[in-house]
């Protein structure tokens, strides 16, 4: 039952120094997960739990209960873990950005967040409610920016089959739309 | 098997609408066209007001505004703000479309009353066509006369420079008897406004200083403290400074209708702004005195006189309560640049322009450069307009040349020299001396005469 997310356990890691001290963390599917301690506070809400949890002095991890999360599934946690030990043992400081660096004007994503990314539209979705109910900003922006980046392909009767959406415009309304939004369409937002 | 996976399966209508706006940010104008038509709910959240204010700041250029330069106007501004943000995203994205074209500009026609023939072709030659906005309409200047044109207000979402209409000439001193000889000796170097004063700086030195805010405008005061071209006037509250050719800036008080102090700064002194709400002069001269040698006249009752020497250069900001040069802006820039304009954008940046052809923006907390634009085109910066948010943009001394700056791409500016007069291309020797915007349309200073220029129309 019990499981340690990813094969590294932050031996090499510095800023831990000798006792890593870790948290466990419980699905809502009761899995338990067990994360070291700054790892687990890229959560904002997870950093805010176990602030509350553990007071002002030193707590005896090992002792401490579980914090539960109970609207995170055990799969989807397991996920949002792995990202959450990747960019905390790869994210340095914010890179200082080159005068002309459009990259945070454009909507692209790192390559290992592409990758991490390619998951069914129903988990990409459960991975934007889960990071966006444990405050991790960036994880949620990854997933919204892939879900543009899908939207971008569509037209809108894919939209519509994609997400299963209800057309409910009468066809008189729908033109007044679509006309009242002509503009946008030969817009190239991407400059 | 399938059918529970798929009741399982999160779908996008289980997204809150503050993640469905967020997603929304990202995506392209046409995928949002298309997410709108999908269904009610999508088409009004493609709507919302903080999302197309996210997605006007990813846009080049966006305009939050008129162009600085005067103190009074709200009422203009206001036009625009008062637009849903859409709109604004739909004008802003035309601008987009229309900077890059080459498009011939209209011309603003000119009021009557100054298209007399008492300016003779010799003097039209030397039109320095500077451009101001304020709420009463759009200011500017030919040779002899400073002259408005009121707004006009189209469907009250829209706003352009009324030139149908006959317009107000604020005739400055031309009437012989004053001794100053050749009629040219009144022509305009440049002015300045508030919401009650228009200041005319003349190239005899004088000033002229008249009552905006009396509809009669008779109250007209005469001051003479400069003994050559003034080339900069500018106005905040009772504060008049103005710079001239002579080395000299002249401190007033309209207020007091009084002076109170004159200063040789040993190099002509180029331009003149004041901090909008410090007690400090941004200052530009042209940077050629070895070791310039600052004289003070106060006019405190009795006339004292004293004497500094300043570290050389070409920018200085100047505390006028202190009475001290409180920092020399450029020290370490290469001698000469000159600057020619200067404006305080913020409380605490100030932009400037000069003969390399480059726009500088201070940060005053730091007293130093923090963005060069550099338009390429080795012309100088005559003058600039900007919205006080990213948009910028130059004129230049030749080829009518206007460049469109986004501050956050500052290598990505349009460069346009589509100004054409009598469908002739535009020559070496054409300046642009006047800029300025409203978030709808863009008014350009030439020597022949004012422009305008769609800007964000729909």
């Amino acid at each position: 039952m019990a499981a340690t997310a990813g094969p590294s356990t932050g031996s090499g890691d510095v800023k831990a120094a000798a006792v890593a001290p870790k948290v466990r963390l419980q699905s809502g599917d009761k899995e338990i997960f067990i994360v070291d301690l700054p790892v687990a506070k890229m959560s904002k809400v997870i950093k805010g739990m176990i602030e509350d949890l553990a007071g002002e002095e030193d707590p005896n991890w090992d002792t401490l209960e579980p914090i539960p999360l109970s609207n995170v599934s055990g799969p989807i946690l397991r996920k949002v873990i792995t990202w959450m030990e990747h960019h905390y043992k790869n994210d340095g400081p914010e890179p200082e950005r080159p005068e002309d660096d459009l990259s945070h004007f454009t909507d692209e994503i790192s390559d290992w967040d592409e990758e991490y990314i390619k998951v069914d539209q129903g988990t990409l979705f459960e991975l934007i409610l889960a990071s966006n109910y444990l405050n991790i900003k960036k994880l949620r922006t990854v997933g919204c920016k892939t879900v543009a980046n899908v939207l971008r392909k569509l037209s809108v009767e894919e939209i519509r089959e994609k997400y299963n959406i209800e057309n409910d415009f009468t066809p008189e309304e729908e033109e007044a739309i679509r006309k009242e939004n002509e503009w946008c369409e030969d817009q190239d937002a991407s400059k | 098997m399938a059918l529970h996976e798929a009741e399982q399966s999160v779908l996008i209508s289980d997204l809150p609408v503050e993640i469905l706006l967020k997603t929304f940010c990202f995506c392209d104008l046409p995928s949002l066209a298309s997410l709108a038509r999908t269904c009610h709910t999508f088409s009004f959240l493609c709507t919302d007001e903080i999302l197309w204010r996210k997605l006007n700041r990813k846009m080049f250029l966006p305009i939050c505004g008129p162009s600085i330069g005067s103190s009074a106007m709200d009422r203009i501004a206001g036009v625009w703000t008062s637009l849903p943000a859409k709109k604004q995203g739909q004008l802003i994205t035309s601008c987009k479309n229309k900077a890059g074209d080459v498009r011939k500009p209209t011309r603003v026609r000119f009021p009557s009353s100054v298209m007399t023939p008492a300016v003779p072709s010799s003097v039209q030659a030397h039109c320095m066509h500077k451009v101001l906005l304020d709420d009463n309409g759009v200011w500017s200047s030919n040779a002899t006369e400073v002259f408005r044109l009121p707004w006009h207000f189209r469907s009250g979402t829209d706003l352009t420079v009324d030139d149908a209409a006959k317009g107000e000439t604020f005739t400055t001193v031309r009437e012989d008897g004053l001794g100053d000889g050749h009629a040219s000796a009144w022509n305009v170097g440049d002015f300045a406004v508030n919401d009650r004063n228009l200041v005319v700086g003349h190239w005899n030195g004088s000033l002229t200083v008249r009552d905006i805010s009396d509809q009669r405008h008779h109250d007209q005061i005469i001051l003479r403290p400069h003994l050559s071209d003034v080339h900069s006037v500018a106005i905040r509250d009772n504060l008049i400074v103005s710079g001239s050719r002579d080395h000299t800036m002249s401190l007033f008080d309209i207020g007091r209708r009084a002076p109170l102090s004159l200063l040789n700064f040993d190099d002509r002194v180029w331009t003149v702004a004041i901090h909008p709400s410090q007690s400090v002069i941004a200052l530009g001269t042209s940077g050629v005195s070895k070791h310039p040698m600052v004289k003070m006249s106060k006019f405190d009752g009795s006339q004292t006189m004293t004497q500094f020497s300043v570290e050389k250069g070409n920018l200085r900001l100047y505390d006028f309560e202190k009475e001290i040069v409180t920092v020399n802006l450029d020290q370490g820039f290469k001698q000469g640049f000159g600057t020619l304009t200067a404006q305080f954008v913020t409380a605490n940046s100030l932009f400037t322009g000069g003969h390399d052809g480059l726009l500088r923006c201070w940060d005053l907390r730091q007293n130093r450069c923090v963005q060069q634009l550099d338009s390429d085109l080795d012309s100088a910066v005559y003058c600039f307009a900007t919205d006080g948010l990213f948009t910028v943009l130059t004129g230049h001394a030749n080829y009518n040349y206007v460049c469109y700056f986004d501050t956050r791409f500052p290598r990505y500016a349009i460069k346009t020299r589509s100004i054409r007069q009598n469908g002739e291309p535009a020559r070496a020797s054409g300046s642009v001396y006047g800029l300025a915007f409203s978030p709808f349309e863009l008014y350009i200073g030439l020597i022949e005469g004012l422009y305008k220029v769609d800007f964000c129309c729909a």
